[in-house]
């Protein structure tokens, strides 16, 4: 299963991530790269909400994850922020 | 009382001071004027390196966006000795909505813009899109897949 991180950006810029496909721990450790790289663009986020998903969280992502499989044909890409 | 009003925002650009350089060359300023850019033009404004206060007063800034619904207009500011980002404008006279809705959009844009490059920066194939949320109104979703 492919790592991915989905993440929300709200009003204000606010910004929620959810990471699926990362093994034990691997979302904290991820999860703090992500911190760091969005420091260098001067942008700090606090974590301290990132809690565990549950295990019914976790299979529903892996029936999901195995549908995606079975339809790659679903990849359009869009880019409303399309920077000129 | 007409005031010219400045929020502190999330957003501070300290990579280029914390290594000596100057703020212009960070790799959040080129982002920010890009956000700037695409948020006047998403809401039909014009960009300009001045806002006015209720009296005609100019005040310089970074970048700014003037409206049509806003004429004095929001103007960006990034501080030479921290990097901090702050918005400013004079909103008085009922103007505060519109002056929050600029602001909100150009932080929406910014982080939107920095998440992606950010993940592009940790290798991830990158997929930015636009959602409808109920209470939010406009939400951007970045996809990133390792």
């Amino acid at each position: 299963m492919s790592r991915r991180i989905h993440i929300r950006v709200g009003r204000r810029g606010k910004v929620k991530a959810d990471f699926v496909g990362f093994p034990g721990d691997d979302c904290f450790d991820e999860s703090e790269s992500l911190q760091t790289a969005l420091a260098h663009y001067g942008i700090r986020v606090n974590s301290q909400n990132l809690t565990p998903k549950t295990a019914e969280e976790i299979e529903r992502e892996l029936e999901a994850a195995a549908g995606e499989d079975l339809d790659k044909t679903k990849t359009g890409v869009s880019d409303p922020l399309r920077r000129k | 009382m007409s005031h010219v009003t400045t929020l502190a925002t999330e957003i501070k650009l300290e990579t280029a001071l914390a290594n000596g350089h100057p703020l212009e060359s960070d790799p959040g300023w080129t982002l920010l004027e890009d956000a700037v850019k695409i948020a006047a033009e998403e809401l039909g404004g014009e960009l300009s390196t001045n806002i006015r206060d209720y009296y005609g007063r100019k005040l310089r800034c970074d970048w700014g966006i003037v409206t049509e619904g806003f004429p004095r207009g929001v103007g960006v500011r990034v501080s030479r000795s921290d990097g901090e980002v702050t918005f400013a404008y004079d909103s008085y006279g009922g103007y505060d909505a519109i002056a929050e809705k600029i602001c909100d959009s150009i932080a929406q844009n910014y982080t939107a813009l920095a998440v992606t490059e950010a993940l592009r920066s940790l290798n991830y194939q990158v997929d930015l899109s636009e959602e409808a949320h109920p209470t939010e109104g406009r939400r951007f979703l970045v996809k990133g897949v390792l």
